[in-house]
């Protein structure tokens, strides 16, 4: 397969034609776009009257409906931009965990990496790639274009999964790096102490972004489905145990609620979205229904 | 100890009861399993950690919970094979041991089990629950063999089975059913040797002595068990078991078994019993004359915890009644007398009965009989030695009047007098007595007939005086150095002008006539002339003893024997040392009549020819003596039931003790009633008598020993006290319940919940349903509103 094929499935880029990854929030791009402006007024698609209010600016007083009924309206206009959007891809150890018949989680990962560049690049946005483990392993900055498509999958072609996730210094210095707000879509299996993963999405939320997150787990790590004894040796430490899954799944069960609920507080907080993805499940039907359920929903308020 | 358990298990197969180590089966393989695993290189080792932290406890919680299911499902289905039952505690208690113990069941059938207890028999409880116990035994296949013993039938085993047999069992129960309540005493100490003999341990005993008293190999096993229980069914009345009077522990055969004996005693004793008996009947006089009245004694005791009111003895005599005697009443314990006074009509045997109405429950001791010898007269013959036309000087005349008296009322007595001379010529068979008086000494064909005489039954009394004469020829023919007839060796004639008077030496009934406690037979009595004679005591010295009795001496220092009694073959022979006329006393004259009853007392008592024994109680054995060369050696028994038309021969045998004797031992009379006797003479007639039979007095007292005086004579044997009207009377006979059905069930629900708990604990729905819970409601809400939480599809 050549290597812009690798992670970019036919199926997928056939599955998400007419479906459109949009900003909720207002995003500051350089061309004109889909995406709300962050900058109001001087473009030309109207969006709505506002009664004034004093200290608006007069030069946006629409003076023939004060002609017509004697009341200063203000005329609103609506600036669409391109999208700047930044994909944080999960490189550290764990992703390469994979279930019986199922990809890894990296490979799934990669796979939605490379379908959501697609798909941002074909709306003309500007797509980049930051992969990290313990440190930041690539970077590639956001650039529109189907050669920087092809940068993308090709970094991710080489991407392997290794390392540890360090999150709570990492996740800082991701915020950091972004210097220009922007969509970022964290692709991860968050398989780090819960509170540095919170610090860490606060960092990332408080810098502006609009964040995406993408919690990718095997169904292996969701259900912990297994009946025979397992001696469990950790990917990222050097945990050995040997235990009777069975009798350990409610609590380990309720471990994974309770973490994925602590990181959807922190979304729901910053009206971020949360995705928890199972790799059983084929990509196509997960990322269709996820862009499906976000075009549906009502656009969130407006943003300065 | 007694029994309390109300149920107790047991098994049908109790070998299966190995498989419980099955149990051992889900511990091992538990054990095993966790040796085996996978391994596996796991990325979300955060979330593994804390569900292993958190989960530890209720993990080892439910692993345990598991396994003690699998190991309760694997020992239901061991106990499933083994059959387990349930049964009542008394029956545990009587089966255990297991099927090589032997098993010995001994029955308490002594007349005291006849009390009737709400219209039943105590017996019928007993053997219903000796029924129940061998239905037990047979179906819990627990015995082998058991042996059945009787206390009427105290040497050897009434019925041996396999109570595993059916057929065996079925005749074992018709048995019982129509066992019969005996007229004996229990035996309890005789059985039990026999028991104790028979069925030895193998480590308890002698076993040669043993074998010596068992004396009937047949009862005898040849490979002892290891452990005997012995049943005993009883009312353990306190006079038969408890030791008493010198008589040892009744269990005390027992004890040299101790080693591998239990002893389980089963009572048939329920509430106290209440009973009023005749206690005893006895004639004033060992044989009566027709015409004269007899004095019969009846004693009547209370045995019942209260006062007995309203009783009336009616006494018979050969059927006719005599008017009913009442008695006050009887406080309990205690025994009261009553006299009455019958005259036998006819000569032959007096069958004399005493009856109570008493409307006790025991009615089989509310009578008792009594057989007497009635005489047509008493026939005397008087040999007068100083005969006088002058009745004043005649040796007999005051004699003669005062044995028979002249007028309607007789003395019973019927006298023939003939002079000295005459007595060689005179046959003596036909007189109960002879009575020389002041005769000189006979002839020695005259001696040699007298001896005869008193030796075949008759009695002889003797009077001296002067006629006596030299005394020496007294001696010679008489005495013959100790052995003929005369009690004493004559000395001298002593003589007291001024008279003595006569005492009482020794309680005969001779002398009963004559108030009690005083020494003087007679206060105006005086003797001036009697013989001294060589004191017993010296006689014995020089002559094998005899049995003498001095029953009345003369008032003067030394004491001198004045009335002299000597048995000598059946009959007795009594020597009075001074006259029986004037001469030498003022007896005749006394103003007391002391004479007269004195007299008629002495010619009467040896004039009584001693009776065959006639009265017994049930359970000894006819003692008949006979004497060789005058009756047949063959006796034959008639009993009362069941064929009174079909006597039984005896042979008698020798008596060892006495020369010329015949002695006739038995049979055991076990029927309360008349047993007629018949004897042949050597001439061919026939001399028959009844014989009655009634219940040992001690049978009467109905009081049972209590648990606590039963295991003091017990001492150390293990035992248990079951009442029989509690534990056997309201169990069935299919008081067994066999399990399996409930073992099964539960069985399959301990598998049931093992799987539903397994699902249950390995469930993670649940855990997402209580995470959905602890979100609650504002949670989800929120999550709706924003729509930003996106639920994958995990």
């Amino acid at each position: 397969m050549p290597a812009s094929r690798k992670y970019l499935d036919p199926d997928v880029v056939a599955r998400l034609r007419g479906l459109e990854l949009r900003a909720r929030k207002v995003a500051a791009g350089f061309v004109s776009g889909m995406h709300r402006s962050a900058y109001h007024g001087f473009s030309v698609e109207f969006a709505e009257h506002r009664q004034y209010v004093p200290g608006d600016d007069l030069r946006y007083i629409d003076w023939r409906i004060f002609g017509r009924a004697d009341r200063f309206y203000i005329k609103e206009y609506e600036e669409e931009t391109n999208l700047r959007c930044n994909i944080l891809l999960d490189t550290s150890r764990s992703m390469a965990y994979a279930g019986a018949g199922r990809p890894s989680k990296f490979e799934y990962a990669a796979r939605l990496t490379a379908s959501l560049a697609y798909l941002l690049t074909r709306q003309q946005d500007a797509v980049g790639l930051l992969t990290f483990d313990d440190d930041i392993r690539t970077h590639v900055p956001s650039a529109a274009g189907r050669v920087q498509l092809n940068n993308l999958l090709g970094v991710l072609e080489d991407a392997k999964p290794a390392g540890r996730t360090h999150v709570k210094v990492l996740f800082h210095r991701l915020a950091e790096e972004l210097r220009k707000r922007s969509m970022v879509l964290l692709v991860s299996d968050l398989l780090a102490d819960p509170d540095d993963v919170a610090d860490g999405l606060e960092h990332i939320c408080h810098a502006g972004h609009e964040l995406i997150l993408l919690h990718v787990m095997d169904d292996d790590e969701w259900n912990l489905p297994f009946v025979e004894n397992l001696l469990f040796e950790g990917l990222e430490d050097d945990l050995r145990l040997l235990a009777d899954p069975q009798s350990l799944r409610t609590s380990y069960v309720r471990a994974v609620e309770r973490f994925s609920t602590r990181v959807q507080a922190v979304c729901l907080k910053h009206h971020a979205d949360y995705v928890a993805v199972n790799t059983r499940e084929p990509l196509p039907a997960v990322l269709c229904g996820y862009l499906a359920r976000r075009s549906s929903r009502p656009a969130g308020a407006r943003s300065r | 100890m007694s029994t309390s358990a109300l149920l107790a298990i047991g098994f049908v197969n109790p070998l299966l009861l190995g498989g419980l180590g099955m149990v051992l089966l889900p511990i091992l393989i538990h054990f095993l399993s966790r040796r085996r695993f996978r391994r596996i290189d796991w990325a979300a080792t955060l979330f593994l950690r804390q569900a292993e932290e958190e989960s530890r406890r209720r993990t080892r919680f439910e692993q345990w919970l598991l396994l003690a299911l699998r190991c309760l499902a694997m020992a239901l289905l061991a106990l499933l094979f083994a059959r387990p039952f349930v049964e009542p505690g008394i029956i545990a208690t009587l089966l255990g041991g297991g099927a090589t113990a032997e098993r010995i069941i001994l029955i308490d059938d002594s007349a005291s089990l006849g009390y009737l207890d709400g219209g039943r028999r105590e017996l019928d409880r007993l053997t219903l629950a000796a029924d129940r116990l061998l239905g037990w035994l047979g179906q819990s296949g627990a015995a082998r063999r058991v042996s059945i013993y009787l206390t009427s039938e105290p040497n050897q085993p009434w019925l041996r089975l396999d109570p595993r047999d059916a057929a065996d069992l079925a005749r074992a129960r018709s048995r019982l059913a129509s066992l019969p309540v005996s007229s004996l005493r229990a035996e309890p100490h005789r059985v039990l040797t026999t028991i104790a003999h028979a069925h030895p341990t193998p480590d308890g005993g002698d076993s040669a002595t043993a074998a010596a008293l068992a004396g009937d190999d047949a009862t005898r096993d040849a490979s002892p068990a290891d452990t005997r229980h012995l049943y005993i069914l009883s009312d353990f009345q306190r006079s038969d078991w408890l030791p008493s009077g010198g008589r040892t522990s009744a269990f005390a055969p027992l004890m040299e078994l101790a080693g591998g004996l239990r002893v389980a005693l089963i009572s048939s004793a329920g509430s106290p019993r209440e009973n009023v008996a005749v206690a005893g009947l006895r004639a004033g006089v060992p044989q009566a004359v027709v015409g004269m009245p007899v004095l019969l004694t009846v004693g009547v005791a209370n045995h019942s915890a209260r006062p007995s009111s309203a009783l009336e003895v009616t006494v018979d005599l050969d059927g006719r009644s005599l008017p009913a005697i009442r008695l006050a009443s009887l406080m309990p314990g205690e025994r009261r007398e009553a006299v009455c006074e019958l005259t036998p009509s006819q000569a032959g045997y007096g069958l004399i009965s005493a009856t109570l109405t008493a409307g006790d429950g025991f009615p089989v001791d509310d009578a008792r009989r009594l057989v007497i010898p009635v005489r047509p007269a008493l026939n005397v013959l008087i040999v007068n030695g100083d005969p006088h036309p002058d009745p004043r000087r005649d040796e007999v005349h005051l004699l003669r009047h005062a044995l028979a008296p002249p007028g309607p009322l007789g003395s019973g007595m019927q006298l023939r007098v003939v002079d000295a001379g005459e007595l060689d010529a005179e046959p003596l068979d036909s007189f109960d007595a002879v009575v020389l008086c002041n005769v000189p000494a006979p002839s020695e064909a005259a001696a040699d007939a007298l001896e005869r005489f008193v030796r075949h039954g008759g009695g002889l009394l003797i009077f001296l005086g002067e006629r006596v004469g030299d005394f020496e020829g007294y001696n010679r023919v008489l005495y013959a150095d100790g052995r003929g007839l005369l009690p004493v060796l004559l000395r001298e004639i002593r003589r007291a002008p001024e008279g003595i008077g006569l005492l009482r030496a020794a309680d005969h009934p001779a002398t009963a006539m004559f108030p009690a406690g005083q020494d003087a037979l007679s206060e105006s009595v005086r003797f001036t002339a009697y013989y001294a004679s060589e004191p017993p005591a010296a006689v014995q010295e020089a002559r094998p003893p005899r049995p003498l009795a001095v029953l009345a001496r003369f008032a003067d220092a030394a004491g001198t024997p004045a009335l002299v009694e000597r048995p000598l073959g059946a009959g007795r022979v009594l020597l009075f040392t001074s006259t029986c006329d004037l001469d030498w006393s003022t007896w005749p004259r006394s103003l007391d009549g002391s004479y007269v009853v004195a007299m008629l007392e002495l010619v009467r008592y040896v004039a009584t020819r001693p009776p065959p024994r006639l009265v017994y109680e049930a359970g000894e054995s006819l003692a008949i003596s006979l004497v060789a060369g005058q009756h047949e050696p063959g006796v034959l028994v008639r009993a009362p039931w069941p064929a009174p038309e079909s006597p039984v021969e005896v042979r008698a045998r020798v008596d060892s003790g006495s020369a010329g004797a015949l002695q006739v031992d038995g049979p055991r009379l076990t029927q309360l009633g008349r047993y007629d006797v018949q004897v042949r003479s050597r001439t061919g007639d026939a001399e028959a008598w009844p014989a009655v039979v009634n219940l040992p007095a001690p049978e009467s007292d109905l009081l049972s020993a209590s648990r606590v005086e039963l295991a003091a004579a017990l001492g150390p044997l293990p035992h248990e006290f079951i009442s029989a009207t509690d534990a056997f009377v309201d169990a069935g006979e299919q008081s067994r319940r066999e399990l399996w059905r409930f073992l099964l069930l539960l069985g399959v629900a301990a598998l049931l919940g093992e799987q539903a708990l397994g699902w249950r604990f390995g469930l993670p729905r649940a855990a997402a349903r209580s995470a959905a819970a602890r979100q609650g409601v504002l949670g989800r809400i929120l999550s709706w509103r924003s729509g930003r939480v996106v639920r994958g599809t995990r």
